[in-house]
């Protein structure tokens, strides 16, 4: 209680001392700044007084709201892709003014091209990066779809996971700590087709911002990172849709105005088509088989949807739905007769996930200076899997066998949030946000229901497994975006945190600080300290994303996980073209949860029982030089960095390099546009190979009660962790072909992944190799291979937008 | 459209395509010595075995080494030094009954085990520090200490057959433990399930065989090798510990049930355990692999010795 105390006044304090200067006759410009052509609302766009070297920036709807002395104002108005606008006036009122960005915006302005106040080097927040979508589109994408999370992926202190797979590794975290917000929604399983693809549809995005640390105080329940991704809002005004059709999957968006400048919608759906394409060879392959008909497949789908209503100046609603699928199903039904008997046999399989986010959001603007936002979300992940058998025997017609057998999985999380936020900009020096939510989790850790039932036997019908748990999950938050004097600004707050389960209560006071101060020669030095805490826990196996991942919550056994970290940086930005930036951080991670040695997801029972908790930490270095203008833009990001885990149970209790711990790991992106018809992009990582348990030595262990089997052989491995795989490189490159025709653009785009056909490890395995000599006698031989799954692998694909 | 018509070929080319197959190499690694030894309160004999360990994709047998020295320390002062001996386990069975109604056995050989074995004059003594030193040509001396623990105090036992009722809803044999824990210090135990064979060796001595047993029921009992259980005292330090075990039904008719309690080291019982993770984990691709420790200074293998509480069920 003590410490909130002294948190609050901390906080407090700061707000005084920002104040000394209010005692002016002061007037606040407020309002939404959105696209001029679309009407869709600009995140984070700026909005600045390079005069008064005042300014702020829109919050996630869009607003700003900006205070200043009565006088004359010269304001402008930048985002990044858009041209800057500029315009002056004489405040000596409060004004509500929405500022339209881009071509054909019909403001008093000079459009300029210096926008100095947008630089990476005047923002306080560090460890953040926002990736254009339209910079995302244009990266070349493994079979050709466009995959906002392997973007991410080429950033600095983000790592992937296996070959190919969308999981991000964020400074020394596992992709459980990440919390993915889509619309405010937490998405829990973000992969399509076993981590290869994410379920994000690119089509229906608007923005993505990563944080990987000095985590703003309204951010809270994760360890490493935030990936805020908001979805378009739909165009205010006229109907446009885009599509696509790709080597294995298709995608169409539609937007537009329900009610022109007044109400909007989007919608985008994407399926692929792997099913499709595979069914005339299953359906041959059956052929083969006469009595037996064969049909299995895979596809997944998601569509994403969101309705957007401007009730009044003051009064906004949206509403948005994300929902996705994967679906592996396999059926073989067996017919044959023979005589006077009939025989009957099918058996059916079928494996689903799959995710559910809608948000119901409210803005409210209480005045120019208070914006509220009220959200109600609901979200859920299942799992279903199941096998159906059935065999049924005729003798003359008439049944003398008859049995069924059924099992199904069940397994899933389940959320009800409930949250208000307010941003409010009493003056330009401070922006002060807070807020409060709650959420409902229930949790369902995995129920296996068998029913048998056979002819002459008893029939069974029976549950295993772990029944449902609820828990409660508390936040509050407080923080200020603080100007002081021309070159210092900080951001400080606190997050606090209470989780309620099996009548135990866990609370947490989470302090966030973030600081900046200006240089001469316009070099920003930032530090930043956050704390964390996470009360779920993910139980997955570590380099694929299998639908079995499981969502926990901490209970009075498993504690909740939580960090610290802490990151020191400088910023510059030169010849107005390049950002350049180097940060170091240390994290620690306690309670960190991990398969004990030997566990499997595949085991039943108490998940409690299988697991255990640990420590972590991850320190290093990232360096970063973005190019974001002119025809070919950009960026090359190098990580230094070290990450280890220490589990009392695993490897004898010793310090071990996490699996994904990456010495280096280098990113090059480069996009250049030849003219408006041609655009090319290439990129390649560099990373140093994964840590890998390998068996070095094999003995032969005589156990208790060996009588008949003689001594145990036993693999001894190297500690955990101690081998590396072959370091992963490789190339990508895309072209895109963009030609207007008379009626919609059309785009062809051609690309290759891993161009120069490296073979990268993906797992490494044990296999028995028999030479035979002259004699026709054979020697087994043992080798340790490497399986390389994607080699060169290209792709094309076809889109139009209207 | 043309493209439509040949996309399927070109996505399975591009499956096939995908694997590639590449050797790794791994450092070669000292052989060493692999010692295994375990001893129960009361036995009158040491038993060791002695193997080496051999580079993962060495194509040589491990085999026994018969030519190491290995010598037993009681805190330190030489009790003796283990012999190369065959020790040799028969069996026999009832097949009849003679004409004066006495009863006619076949005796059969069930095992033959060369071992080294030293004959103690008296059991090894609680609170007493124990070492096995192996020393063989050409390997570095491997040694193992232990220390012989109290026996677990096991406060209440009860046997109830087809008491208890298993996850998919069949009846079980249920025991029922009640284990006072020493305070203040970290203890470990073994539980293990002994079925007598139904034969009597020819020594009289009842030949025992291990049964599975099952403890998912109680908090913190963990599998052990060979169907044992182990727990450890985190979650009861210093209090009674109620435990609930269950076993398949039991066919009683001329058998008899064993339950054995023991106190073994925290070197024994990450051994077993691991054991058994290693066991289940073999062959699964996607479990974590395991790490077997050993308490062998120089080598590898295990030495453990075991302070025990039984309850025999006639």
């Amino acid at each position: 209680m003590k410490k909130t105390v002294n948190y609050v006044l901390f906080v407090f304090m700061y707000l005084l001392c920002t104040q000394a200067d209010a005692q002016q006759e002061r007037y606040t410009i407020s309002g939404y700044v959105e696209d001029a052509k679309t009407g869709e609302k600009l995140i984070a766009a700026n909005v600045f007084d390079p005069e008064k070297n005042k300014g702020t920036t829109t919050n996630v709807y869009g607003f700003y709201s900006i205070t200043l002395p009565k006088d004359s104002v010269y304001l402008a108005v930048s985002y990044v892709g858009y041209e800057t606008k500029y315009f002056r006036m004489y405040l000596d009122k409060d004004i509500s003014m929405n500022l339209a960005l881009g071509v054909g915006a019909e403001l008093d302005e000079i459009v300029v091209t210096a926008e100095k106040y947008e630089r990476v080097e005047q923002k306080t927040q560090m460890s953040q990066v926002s990736v254009p979508i339209k910079q995302i589109k244009k990266l070349p994408a493994l079979l050709g779809e466009v995959d906002i999370l392997k973007s991410l992926q080429l950033l600095p202190g983000v790592q992937s996971g296996g070959e190919g797979t969308s999981g991000l590794y964020v400074r020394g975290g596992s992709p459980d700590q990440n919390l993915i917000l889509l619309d405010g929604v937490p998405v829990y399983n973000v992969s399509h087709l076993f981590g290869f693809f994410s379920v994000f549809n690119a089509d229906a995005i608007k923005n993505v911002t990563l944080t990987k640390g000095g985590f703003p105080a309204r951010f809270g329940g994760r360890l490493s990172s935030v990936l805020e991704i908001n979805m378009k809002e739909g165009n205010m005004k006229e109907i446009k849709g885009s599509g696509s059709i790709g080597l294995i999957s298709s995608r169409l968006t539609l937007e537009g105005p329900i009610v022109k400048d007044k109400t909007s919608f989007i919608i985008s759906g994407r399926r692929t088509y792997l099913d499709l394409l595979a069914r005339p060879f299953i359906k041959q392959a059956s052929a083969v088989e006469e009595d037996i008909d064969f049909t299995g497949g895979y596809y997944f789908y998601d569509v994403n949807a969101k309705i957007n209503h401007k009730f009044s100046e003051k009064d906004r609603l949206y509403a948005s739905v994300y929902t996705g699928d994967d679906r592996f199903y396999v059926k073989v039904n067996e017919n044959y007769s023979y005589g006077n008997e009939e025989y009957d046999f099918g058996i059916e399989s079928s494996l689903d996930w799959g995710n559910l986010t809608s948000a119901l959001r409210y803005n409210h603007l209480w005045s120019n200076k208070l914006f509220s936002n009220v959200t109600a979300t609901y979200s859920r992940y299942n799992l279903n899997t199941g096998i159906t058998a059935s065999e049924t025997d005729k003798y003359n017609g008439e049944v003398v066998y008859d049995a069924s057998y059924g099992a199904k999985y069940l397994s899933g999380i389940e959320d009800l949030n409930g949250k208000i936020d307010f941003d409010y900009l009493p003056n330009p020096s401070n922006h002060i946000r807070f807020g409060a939510g709650v959420t409902h989790h229930t949790f369902k850790p995995g129920a296996l229901n068998f029913k048998i039932s056979a002819t002459d036997s008893s029939p069974l019908d029976t549950i295993v497994g772990t029944g449902n748990t609820t828990s409660m999950d508390y936040v509050a938050y407080v923080e200020d975006e603080i100007t002081i004097g021309e070159n210092f600004k900080a951001n400080i707050g606190v997050h606090g945190s209470a989780f309620d389960v099996e009548d135990q209560l866990y609370f947490s006071i989470q302090p966030r600080v973030g600081l900046r101060y200006l240089l001469p020669g316009d070099v920003a030095i930032k530090a930043s300290y956050a704390t964390m805490t996470q009360y779920l826990h993910l139980l997955t196996n570590e380099g694929i994303g299998l639908p079995t991942d499981l969502w926990l919550p901490s209970t009075a056994r498993i504690k909740p996980e939580s960090s610290w970290q802490a990151a020191l940086g400088i910023a510059k930005t030169f010849n107005d073209k390049f950002e350049f930036s180097v940060e170091g951080y240390y994290k620690k991670m306690d309670n960190l949860i991990s398969y004990k040695e030997g566990a499997s997801f595949i085991d039943f029972g108490d998940w409690q029982d299988k697991v255990e908790q640990g420590s972590g930490d991850s320190y290093g270095a990232e360096v970063f030089v973005q190019k974001k203008k002119g025809k070919t833009t950009g960026w090359v990001g190098y990580t230094l960095s070290w990450t280890n885990r220490q589990f009392e149970n695993i490897n004898s209790g010793k310090v071990y390099p996490f699996k994904y711990d990456r010495r280096h790991d280098i990113s090059a992106v480069v996009i250049h546009e030849f003219n408006e018809r041609i655009s090319a992009s290439a990129t390649w990582v560099y990373g140093t190979g994964n840590a890998i348990t390998l068996p070095v030595s094999r003995a032969e262990v005589y156990l208790p009660n060996d009588y008949y089997n003689g001594p145990t052989e036993i693999e001894y491995p190297s500690e955990k962790n101690a081998y590396r795989m072959n370091a992963y490189h490789r190339m990508d490159v895309g072209v895109d072909f963009i030609k207007q025709k008379k009626r919609y653009k059309r785009k062809f785009t051609i690309g290759a992944y891993n161009m120069y056909n490296r073979k990268n490890p993906f797992f490494i395995f044990a296999s028995n190799e028999r030479t035979y000599d002259s004699n026709g006698n054979f020697t087994t031989v043992r080798k340790f291979k490497q399986l390389s799954i994607f080699t060169i692998i290209p792709s094309f694909s076809w889109g139009f937008e209207f | 459209m043309k493209l439509l018509k040949y996309s399927p070929l070109m996505f399975f080319a591009l499956l096939f395509a995908c694997e590639q197959v590449v050797d790794i190499e791994i450092p070669e690694q000292d052989s060493q010595l692999v010692l295994s030894s375990f001893y129960e309160s009361g036995d009158l004999r040491i038993k060791a075995n002695l193997t080496r360990s051999l580079h993962i994709l060495s194509p040589e047998n491990a085999g026994d080494i018969w030519d190491a020295s290995i010598r037993f320390y009681e805190n330190e002062v030489l009790i003796g030094q283990l012999e190369d001996q065959l020790d040799t386990l028969y069996a026999s069975y009832q097949i009849g009954i003679d004409s004066l109604g006495n009863p006619i056995y076949d005796t059969y050989l069930i095992d033959i085990q060369r071992a080294y074995f030293l004959d103690l004059a008296a059991p090894l003594q609680t609170g007493k520090t124990y070492k096995l030193l192996a020393e063989a040509p050409d390997f570095k001396p491997a040694f193992a200490t232990q220390e012989l623990l109290p026996a677990p105090n096991v406060v209440s036992f009860d046997y109830k057959p087809r008491a208890g009722v298993s996850l998919d809803g069949g009846s079980v044999d249920l025991f029922k433990l009640g284990i006072q824990d020493l305070a203040g210090e970290d203890n470990y135990y073994e539980i293990a399930l002994y079925l007598d064979d139904a034969y009597d060796d020819i020594d009289t001595t009842r030949f025992w065989q291990q049964r599975y047993l099952e403890g998912s029921f109680t908090p913190g009992v963990e599998e052990g090798q060979g169907g044992s259980l182990l727990t450890r005292d985190d979650l009861f330090n210093g209090n009674l510990y109620n435990i609930d075990l269950t076993t398949w039904p039991i066919d009683t008719t001329n058998r008899d049930i064993r339950l054995v309690v023991k106190s073994i080291s925290r070197d024994k019982y990450l051994f077993s355990k691991s054991i058994n993770a290693y066991w289940n984990a073999e062959g699964n691709p996607f479990a974590e692999p395991v790490i077997v420790p050993t308490n062998v200074e120089n080598g590898l293998g295990i030495f453990s010795i075991e302070n025990s509480t039984e309850f025999i069920v006639e």
